[in-house]
């Protein structure tokens, strides 16, 4: 917390400094220019924000901002009645991020910090990541017991020692995960602890993120933490700069440099025009959104916890509203037409670096780190690979001799080969984000109007869902010459004209430099010679996901296979049979430890019909105002773990219900109310289906219920704010309170806390064509020690809703200058 | 040494409760029954200064008397004139005499234009207190005020302002309307507009109503705007009051949040409210400016005091040593008194006084006592004569719409609310006043639920 204190004296004093130096200002500044009344007002403030929820305190986030508002105003100017123009400016610098190292938590610039979500990166807790194909050799992880009655002894040298390594020091196998990267000589141990953490392997009831869970295993992810560039095809946030990050300057909080936000106003007559970078804000709801559905917004900066029009991202939009008073029993008439003709925008995750970052940032991270160190081709040092060829030399083994392309950086300048590669398609790929173009713009419009004591609001609108699914481009179908690895069948040569050929490579040294269990089981894996040359390599065809479930049941491979839920044994055709016949693909994928090795997932986009319609009404007895919300949008895709590319589509509706009432509470206050507001919010996926960890990723429903109140003191200057949400499916909650001091016209201090708890009860999904990719338990099915279907990883964390980001509770103080 | 002992006494004076004990609607009603038929011992063009001061005792409300009073006071006595409501009033309330009705709930009924009764026939009761209250609701207001700039200053008594950025705000405009002393807390700005529908004496050709009462005008009594335009904490806050024609119904109400760019429907309870944190609620404008059938009313009978009926100055110019004081001339009218009983429990006064001006109709003092019958605020209001050639600046300085010659209306110039219980009060002086015609059309914009979204 020293540091905390540190970052607020300092921000205390930067601000003060910034005032007295400044010019003074009046509330609101008004000139004659431009042939207009120019108005400028804004903010200077400096926010920080200290994480106390994950067992020691730090600074999070240290925002520095300014804000200008600046608009010129013109009467009767052409056909114009009035017109103006207006833009929003707000540079600003997160401190704590960016000397993260000094007075933060270190999680950019290579610092070593981890995450709300994280822990230190490690052999322990998350062991493929780190050391690929060696958990299968190390008994630590499973009760195998492969080559040689030695392993047990290895295994436990290792827990003694805390040493992954065998009993030489070297690593099992030369290439594959991220430590090969130190191993093979190209990094020192602190690259790996600087840039990765270890995130999303929750034993059940455990609390969060504690290492593998001996008795169901565990899918461990490693996020990356610094700024590391990754190769995922139009992803955001993944090639962020750390001052851009610092800035907020992201893919995921959209284009807010040079200006937040730019238009020109204008009105002819009982039409009223907005052009330009805008938000336009439809509904009645607080904290959700179902009209309010044409500017995305950007959860991976403060969650929620911000005003919408601090995380709703503007756009490049034409309004056109018309303003035609009463039609029949119908008044104040109002239609709204919008194009939304910018770019499209998902919703913002955060860079996963970032403090606040949303879990599925953290997702995106790991599968982006997949497709960027596990999905090229391995290679090795010089020196290891001259090591190789004299061992295979010294042994009889084919491959004896150098060979040249083994080596990294071989193939040129742009060679993009790793020792952490295993050589098959694996993780994110694309961010399959639509292009610009005509047809991709959206539109709407909204009517308003007032029926006797309702105030309504029908509203439509065509565009692409903000929230993309991860949708399987491919999954690896295992095609080697050893029983036990095939699941197309034993006739591998046949096989080859199933998908795309390629290789999962375990070992590109062959696994013969440290005395590997299967060295010399190459050939065997291996008789059509698809692996490169001298590897310890597993065959694999790249096939659509719906075709290799059809053609492993259509083969009949007699491999046997287990359900690692139930442990029924059979054989793995016969699990793919069962699957195309419930129409459940996790009937296939929870048996298949042997039979995938993972493959490549994007995500996906789909424009849909949102029709929308909302109303309020004041009932005069009670003094209560009522607010209903709702909307429904056709074909929204979405997450289905029972289809076998996880994707399906499905009819949303969405709905609240909320009641407002300032009501006096004398005892508390005399002079003034108290806002009450509470509200019901649904999300009914009307196609639903699935359970508690397969199928959809949530409930039917998800209720979400809220309260909030405000108070104010002493002539509103002392505003007390607070807020709880309870969802109902995940059982998590939200708290929050803050409490806002107007000094004067200018000056404000602001205070409080937000906490997040609970999710804890489910938080696991089914992995689908990840599941051979969750680390084998000790007890369970046989096979490899068995893998427990249902992972935190990739999926299941919305299982967990808001609980997800617990951990994350925190403090704040923030000091304001507003002029 | 005389000087900085009386600045001390001065500034312990001002630092004491204003009302010393505990003030009741019995010690009002004492000073009212005391000085119902005083006689003036002062005469037109006097000057009342602190050793003359007991002249005015008797004309000026009793709770009053210590923000009037005090040593440095200038209380010019200068008669009113004829400031009568025009003709098209006069004509109204004669052609449709004896046609309204008070109904069992309080309610007006049979009621066209003009005003409804005729006070000299009042007596003490609830009966004429209903009376009372609608002729205040329907006193003469043209198609009602427009103001371009309303400023609501935080003043807490003791202390001064001069360094307060109202002071030096625009190159110093504001400065010479704020002397004396009191402490600035903070000041709000932002816009005001009521537009009248209905019950227009104006307009006998259209049936007494804007538009034959169709379209936008449809079942309204009347719409009210008052936005806010700094400081930027809740610059574009707007509020929107829709008063229906039938007196049963109730308000209807929207607030644009701007944090939340969004209109959002508000409870009625917000009138009855604190209204941004100033002494005053949206219920306290004009002196009461909620629906009558909400309170229980009680005609008190009539009373003489000093108001600020006809200003000498285009803006209210505030002295004295909290600087709620107001440096204008003082003419002795003739004032109906009534009390509004709020009727809800949870309602923050137990009662209120109202001074109506018998012959123009608007309100120039009212107070109102605490649920345990303390009395809490004292609001005095000014008014600035339509036809005078100084209310010709609120166009020419403050770009005021124009206010039709012959309109003879007492257009609100301020009005000052002084919570006596907290040493503090809310002065709301306006500028850029006036009571222009009505331009449907930009009635409409102004005036609509959805401009409301047009808001920055």
């Amino acid at each position: 917390m020293k540091s905390t204190l540190r970052a607020l004296s300092l921000g205390a004093s930067v601000l003060s400094a910034a005032v007295l130096v400044a010019p003074s200002a009046e509330a609101r500044i008004l000139i004659d220019a431009l042939g207009g009344e120019v108005k400028l007002e804004g903010y200077l403030s400096s926010e920080a924000r200290a994480n106390v929820g994950n067992g020691e305190a730090y600074l999070n986030q240290w925002i520095q901002r300014f804000e200008l508002n600046a608009e010129v105003n013109y009467e009767d100017v052409g056909i114009f009645d009035t017109l103006s123009f207006v833009t929003v400016v707000r540079p600003e610098f997160d401190a704590a991020y960016y000397y993260g190292d000094s007075i933060g938590h270190g999680t950019a610039r290579n610092a070593g910090g981890t995450s709300y979500m994280g822990d230190t990166f490690t052999y322990d807790n998350a062991p493929r990541e780190f050391g690929g194909f060696d958990i299968y050799q190390n008994v630590r992880f499973g009760n195998a017991n492969f080559g040689g009655g030695n392993n047990n002894a290895i295994g436990d040298e290792n827990r003694a020692t805390g040493n992954h390594f065998n009993t030489v020091g070297r690593p099992l196998n030369m290439t594959g995960g991220l430590s090969k990267i130190v191993t093979n000589g190209f990094q020192n141990p602190s690259w790996l602890t600087n840039n990765f953490e270890t995130i999303l392997n929750r034993a059940p009831g455990q609390g969060k993120y504690s290492p593998t869970n001996a008795n169901l295993g565990g899918f461990s992810g490693a996020a990356v933490t610094s700024q590391m560039e990754l190769n995922c095809i139009r992803c955001y946030d993944l090639d962020d700069d750390p001052l851009d990050v610092a800035m907020n300057n992201t893919g995921s909080s959209g284009r807010l440099y040079p200006f937040r936000e730019l238009y020109a106003d204008a009105t002819v007559g009982d039409w009223w025009f907005r052009v330009g970078k805008q938000q336009i804000v439809w509904g009645k709801t607080d904290f959700f959104r179902m009209q309010d559905l044409v500017n995305p917004v950007d959860f991976g900066q403060h969650f929620f916890f911000d005003s919408f029009e601090d995380f709703r991202i503007p756009q490049w939009i034409a309004s056109a509203q018309w303003k035609f008073g009463n039609i029949g029993p119908t008044t104040d008439n109002a239609i709204q037409f919008l194009w939304n003709f910018d770019e499209f925008q998902r919703v913002g995750l955060g860079n996963p670096s970032q403090g606040w970052a949303h879990p599925f940032s953290k997702d995106i991270s790991v599968f982006a780190m997949y497709n960027t160190f596990f999905a090229v081709e391995p290679c090795v040092s010089s020196a290891v690979e001259l090591e190789r060829s004299q061992k295979a030399a010294a042994l009889g083994l084919p491959g004896g001799a150098f060979i040249n392309d083994n080596v990294c950086g071989s193939r040129g300048p742009n060679d993009p080969r790793s020792p952490a590669g295993f050589g098959s398609p694996a993780g994110l790929r694309i961010d399959d984000r639509p292009d610009w173009e005509l047809g991709n713009t959206e539109g709407g419009l909204r009517w308003e109007f007032r029926l006797g004591e309702l105030h309504i609001a029908a509203s439509y609108y065509y565009g692409w869902n903000d929230t993309p699914v991860f949708q399987y481009e491919n999954i690896n179908v295992m095609n080697t010459g050893l029983g036990g690895f095939q699941p197309l069948g034993a006739n591998t040569a046949a096989n080859l004209g199933l998908g795309q050929v390629d290789c999962t490579v375990s070992d590109l040294t062959g696994g013969i430099i440290s005395g590997h269990p299967f060295a010399g089981f190459g050939g065997a894996l291996d008789p059509n010679g698809v692996c490169p040359q001298a590897s310890l390599g597993f065959p694999i065809q790249v096939m659509n996901p719906t075709a290799a479930i059809g053609q492993i049941a259509a083969n009949g491979s007699q491999d046997a296979a287990v359900d690692s839920l139930t442990g029924e044994v059979s054989t793995i055709s016969d699990f793919a049979q069962r699957a195309i016949a419930a129409k459940d693909a996790t009937l296939f994928y929870r048996a298949s430890t042997n039979a995938l090795t993972g493959g490549h997932v994007k995500m996906s986009y789909k424009q849909s019909h949102t029709p929308g319609l909302s109303f309020d009404y004041f009932e005069p007895w009670s003094g209560i105002v009522f607010r209903v919300e709702s909307s429904w949008t056709f074909d929204e895709l979405v997450n289905n773990t029972r289809k076998a590319d996880w994707v399906d589509k499905s009819d949303i509706m969405k709905w609240s219900v909320g009641l407002d009432r300032p009501t006096f509470i004398p005892w508390l206050n005399k002079d003034r109310t108290f806002f009450l507001s509470m509200q019901l919010f649904d999300t009914w996926f009307m196609d639903y289906e699935g359970d508690k960890h397969s199928g959809y990723l949530t409930d039917e429903h998800n209720f979400i219920t809220t309260f909030f109140y405000i108070g104010n003191y002493m002539r509103d200057k002392l505003k007390p704010v607070g807020f709880v949400v309870w969802e109902e499916a995940s059982n998590s909650f939200v708290f929050g309170q803050n409490l806002e001091w107007f000094i004067d016209n200018h000056w404000s201090i602001k205070g409080g806390l937000h906490m997040i708890w609970g999710g804890n009860e489910n938080f696991r999904q089914d992995a689908g064509p990840y599941h051979s990719f969750a680390v084998p338990s000790t007890g369970g099915p046989s096979g490899f020690g068995g893998t427990y279907p249902f992972q935190e990883l990739p999926l299941g964390v919305a299982r967990s809703g808001i609980g997800a980001l617990s951990n994350n509770d925190e403090v704040f103080f923030q000091l304001k200058y507003q002029f | 040494m005389k000087n900085p002992i009386r600045l001390a006494l001065l500034a312990a004076f001002a630092a004491q409760p204003l009302v010393a004990s505990a003030f009741t609607p019995e010690d009002y009603m004492a000073w009212f029954n005391a000085n119902q038929s005083a006689q003036p011992q002062f005469v037109d063009g006097d000057v009342i200064t602190y050793d003359k001061a007991d002249l005015i005792r008797p004309f000026t409300p009793a709770e009053y008397q210590d923000i009037q009073i005090f040593e440095g006071m200038e209380v010019k006595i200068k008669d009113a004139g004829d400031i009568s409501p025009p003709d098209v009033y006069k004509k109204a309330t004669e052609q449709f005499a004896g046609t309204a009705t008070i109904a069992s709930d309080g309610a007006l009924e049979n009621y066209t234009a003009g005003r409804p009764f005729d006070p000299a026939t009042f007596k003490p009761g609830a009966e004429d207190g209903w009376k009372m209250a609608w002729n205040w609701n329907f006193r003469w207001q043209l198609a009602g005020l427009s103001v371009g700039e309303v400023h609501w200053v935080w003043v807490r008594a003791g202390g001064e302002h001069s360094g307060h950025e109202v002071m030096s705000e625009a190159g110093g405009k504001y400065k010479p309307f704020y002397t004396g002393g009191g402490s600035f807390e903070r000041v709000l700005t932002g816009p005001y507009r009521r537009v009248m529908f209905s019950h227009r004496s104006d307009l006998p050709e259209t049936n007494y109503k804007v538009n034959n009462g169709e379209g936008f005008a449809k079942g309204t009594e009347f719409r009210e705007y008052t936005g806010f335009t700094s400081p930027f904490d809740i610059a574009g806050t707007a509020f929107l009051i829709l008063r229906y024609d039938d007196p049963r119904k109730s308000d209807d109400s929207w607030a644009y949040i701007p944090s939340l760019r969004r209109v959002r429907r508000i409870s009625v309870e917000v009138k009855s409210d604190s209204l941004l944190g100033t002494d005053h609620t949206l219920e306290d404008f004009y002196c009461f400016n909620g629906r009558p059938l909400e309170h229980d009313w009680e005609y008190v009978g009539t009373a003489r005091t000093l108001a600020v009926a006809r200003s000498r100055n285009a803006n209210a110019v505030f002295y004295g040593p909290n600087g709620w004081a107001m440096l204008d001339d003082w003419a002795l009218r003739t004032v109906d008194v009534v009390k509004q009983i709020p009727k809800r429990s949870n309602h923050p006064y137990s009662l209120k006084f109202l001074h109506i001006d018998r012959e123009t109709g608007e309100c120039y003092h009212s107070n109102a006592f605490d649920k345990a019958g303390k009395l809490w605020k004292i609001w005095q209001l000014s008014k600035l004569w339509s036809e005078d050639p100084h209310a010709q600046e609120q166009v020419t300085n403050w770009k005021a719409k124009v206010t039709p010659p012959g309109t003879r209306f007492s257009i609100f110039q301020s009005i000052n609310v002084m919570d006596v219980q907290n040493n503090r009060g809310t002065l709301v002086p306006t500028r850029g006043i006036a009571a222009p015609a009505t331009d449907l059309d930009e009635v409409k914009k102004l005036l609509d639920v959805n401009y409301l979204t047009e808001g920055r």
